[in-house]
């Protein structure tokens, strides 16, 4: 047997281009296993919902080809991939009832009626819906909605499951929600899933691994940790999570860190994901939960002194703006201590961050 | 009054909250008032341009006073008379000596005409009578009657005048549909000569349900590619599809004559081509009424399926697709049925408006190609007959009528039982 996880799908230079210009997508190569939770994350046009319906059969690949189970998917039509699809509006059966909708993947693969009732009750029973068969998708609510179209995609036990910024369209509230209910369903079915949003926290929260998208390219694919605490380039260290970037040169280095001069002429002690040359330009990644202020700043390798701009509460933390290094949109998270909710604007306060919190990256 | 009454009063409404209820009325009278102003118009003129048409048009079919305004006393008579046997000398002087007055005053000619509708002949021999009537001098008038035409001797020209009586009458209904009343007031079939009319509604039906089949065929796929193509492309198609609405009836109909006949474009550019060695026949028979008749009805079919085919996503047919539906199967289940409202609304509105059709068939088609409202129109304007010309248009009015439950049930089946 392989070692390493099963993989179930592969992309090997996967090019689509509309217009035989631009590839939306350039180069992909991917692997999902099975079993995994895989999110695209990306912002709107980084070709992340075209990577899915190329998946499902609705787009043709223009170069390269896409295997289910190592085998090509190119002359599968989408009917027989065997996938099943969450829609970003659900695109569920106005004119049929909960019932019906959950059936119909069953009702095409010509099950027995008692064998489809039993699955249809099943599957309404895991996303909570038991009862509510014989309404109309008209007389549910959102994420009632959300539940019947999770329940048809997953009701006839498919390769992989597709969704598509499922949660979308729901509030705040409902969709922190129907994240961990999708993540426990998940970890209870072990099916296998791709996902794609442009919520860089939804895919935190759920994924088991993240893949960035940008224009067209895979930036970086990891694990929720790696993807934050380690982002491979300037573009996915902004776009995941809040992020403070510094430009810079390389002044000197070692073999775990490197000293980065700033334009206002401070040093910065950071660690080096890629072995750089003295004099090269650089971008500093650092997250704001990372920059400390006084009394928690010393002792710590990277110390400057700052000015506080603006305290804003949020209750478990302070996001305070810092003036320093010849800037003033650093941003600082401190949590709710004596110290941080007495700071306020106009304040001398000490500031730091520790080398293995900082990251040089190359300029995008 | 104890404390907990008070409460009570405040909780259910006291006199405070009356006046507010008052208030209330007051401002509902108001709105509702200002609501029937601004409809008032409209009101207005749907009973003036549609109720009042359609009550006159029942009263014309009903109407009938021609024979009893001429000759009043002879309608009486023979309102009265059992039709049994010939009437007596009685009738016969009444007969005579109102046709000697309605011939000087020249209006017997009315009366002769009505008494024409129930046996062909009867108007010369009315006329005949009045000429000579002057040869009458005194009685016994029924010999000195027959004298002048023995016809006057038969019973059935009695009966006609009995069933000419007036005021009203139900002939012109019955005649509708192929049926006449006898003269015992029994209902029957009318004699073959004058069974016509059954013939027309079939035809009217038959040419009407053919283009309404041409129609969908035609119609669904072109409002799919409208509602399914790229912006550019389905505006240009649209436009393609309202042209036609922009046109007047008459000059389209007109232009399928050019276009059709024997020595038209369609024809010539068959046989230039070397597809026929014949000019085909295409116009003064079915097929060109067929034709044209599509041609003109074919947006009222496109556009309301466009509208509801436009508001269904893409990922509909997607979501059919990749839960394993088929290509036929996802269109038969997810797509067809939730395009039935539109459907049904197109297919009742080509359905009605080609059995009113006038023009067209009347410009392209042959003899055996013309529909009900031709009998309409001819019987308005060539005969005269507003009696008989009312009631065919009220067999038409009835029978879209009767289309009305089918369209309702369509659309409900489409939205809540098919799929």
């Amino acid at each position: 047997m392989a070692p390493g996880p099963e993989v179930l799908v592969r992309f090997r230079d996967v090019e689509k281009t509309y217009d035989g210009r631009v590839n939306v997508v350039d180069r992909l190569n991917l692997e999902i296993r099975r079993g995994e939770f895989l999110t695209l994350l990306g912002p709107s046009g980084s070709g992340k919902t075209t990577i899915l319906l190329m998946l499902a059969g609705f787009e043709a690949v223009t170069a390269g080809d896409i295997a289910l189970n190592d085998r090509s998917l190119r002359n599968v039509p989408p009917f027989r991939r065997n996938m099943g699809i969450v829609f970003q509006n659900y695109a569920l059966f106005p004119h049929k009832s909960v019932f019906q909708n959950v059936a119909f993947p069953l009702v095409q693969r010509r099950n027995s009626k008692p064998a489809i009732r039993e699955k249809v009750e099943a599957a309404l029973r895991m996303v909570d819906l038991s009862g509510l068969g014989d309404r109309r998708p008209n007389q549910l609510s959102g994420g009632q909605q959300q539940r019947v179209a999770l329940a048809r995609a997953l009701v006839f036990e498919p390769e992989i499951v597709l969704m598509d910024e499922p949660l979308g369209a729901l509030d705040k509230k409902l969709r922190e929600q129907m994240q961990i209910e999708i993540k426990h369903l998940h970890e209870q079915l072990g099916m296998t899933v791709a996902y794609v949003t442009h919520d860089q926290g939804e895919a935190l929260t759920m994924s088991d691994r993240v893949a960035i998208m940008n224009e067209g390219l895979i930036q970086q694919v990891g694990s929720p940790h790696q993807v934050y605490e380690e982002p491979a380039n300037a573009f996915v260290a902004n776009f995941v999570g809040e992020n403070n970037s510094f430009q810079g040169r390389i002044e000197s280095m070692n073999s775990v860190e490197c000293a980065v001069r700033l334009p206002s002429g401070d040093v910065v002690r950071a660690r080096s994901a890629t072995p750089r040359a003295k004099g090269e330009a650089a971008v500093l990644s650092l997250r704001p939960e990372r920059l400390v202020i006084d009394p928690d700043a010393e002792g710590i390798a990277n110390r400057f002194g700052a000015t506080v701009v603006e305290v804003i509460y949020f209750g478990a933390h302070n996001r305070v703006r810092l003036a320093m290094a010849g800037r003033d949109d650093i941003i600082a998270l401190a949590p709710a201590s004596a110290r941080s909710d007495a700071l306020e604007p106009g304040e001398e306060v000490e500031v730091g961050w520790s080398p293995e919190h900082c990251r040089v990256l190359a300029p995008e | 009054m104890n404390a907990p009454a008070g409460i009570a009063d405040y909780g259910k409404g006291g006199p405070a909250d009356r006046g507010l209820e008052a208030k209330l009325r007051r401002a509902e009278r108001r709105r509702s008032l200002n609501a029937f102003l601004l409809v008032a118009p409209l009101l207005l003129f749907i009973v003036v341009v549609f109720a009042g048409p359609i009550l006159s048009l029942l009263y014309f079919s009903v109407d009938d006073p021609k024979l009893a305004e001429v000759m009043p006393r002879t309608a009486q008579t023979a309102a009265d008379w059992d039709g049994a046997e010939l009437p007596g000398e009685e009738a016969f002087a009444t007969i005579v000596e109102e046709i000697r007055a309605a011939y000087a005053d020249r209006t017997v000619a009315a009366a002769a005409m009505r008494l024409n509708y129930e046996i062909s002949g009867f108007r010369s021999m009315v006329m005949r009578t009045g000429r000579k009537i002057r040869r009458i001098t005194g009685p016994p008038y029924k010999e000195a009657l027959i004298g002048l035409d023995e016809r006057w001797g038969d019973i059935a020209y009695w009966r006609a005048i009995k069933a000419s009586a007036g005021p009203y009458t139900t002939r012109y209904l019955l005649a509708a549909i192929d049926l006449e009343r006898k003269w015992d007031g029994s209902i029957g079939a009318a004699p073959p000569e004058r069974t016509i009319y059954i013939d027309y509604l079939q035809r009217t039906f038959w040419i009407s349900f053919w283009v309404l089949a041409c129609c969908i065929v035609i119609g669904y796929p072109m409002a799919f590619l409208i509602a399914t193509s790229g912006k550019r492309w389905s505006r240009f198609l649209l436009v393609l599809v309202l042209l036609p609405f922009w046109t007047s009836l008459l000059v389209r109909t007109a232009a399928w004559v050019v276009l059709l006949q024997n020595k038209g474009i369609i024809n010539d550019f068959l046989l230039y081509g070397g597809f026929i060695d014949e000019p085909l026949t295409l116009i003064f028979n079915r097929t060109g009424v067929y034709i044209a008749m599509v041609h003109i009805l074919l947006p009222f079919l496109v556009l309301p399926l466009y509208a509801v085919m436009r508001n269904i996503p893409a990922s509909q047919m997607r979501a059919a697709a990749s839960l394993g539906a088929r290509p036929l199967a996802a269109f038969l289940s997810v797509y067809l049925p939730q395009t039935l409202p539109g459907l049904g609304a197109g297919c009742i509105l080509v359905f009605i408006l080609a059995l009113g059709f006038y023009i067209t068939p009347a410009l392209i088609g042959g003899a055996s190609d013309q529909m009900l409202s031709y009998l309409i129109a001819e019987f308005a304007t060539r005969t005269g007959n507003w009696g008989m010309s009312s009631a065919i248009a009220i067999l038409l009015l009835l029978s879209v009528a009767a289309l009305y439950p089918i369209y309702r049930g369509l659309v409900r089946g489409g939205s809540f039982r098919l799929g």
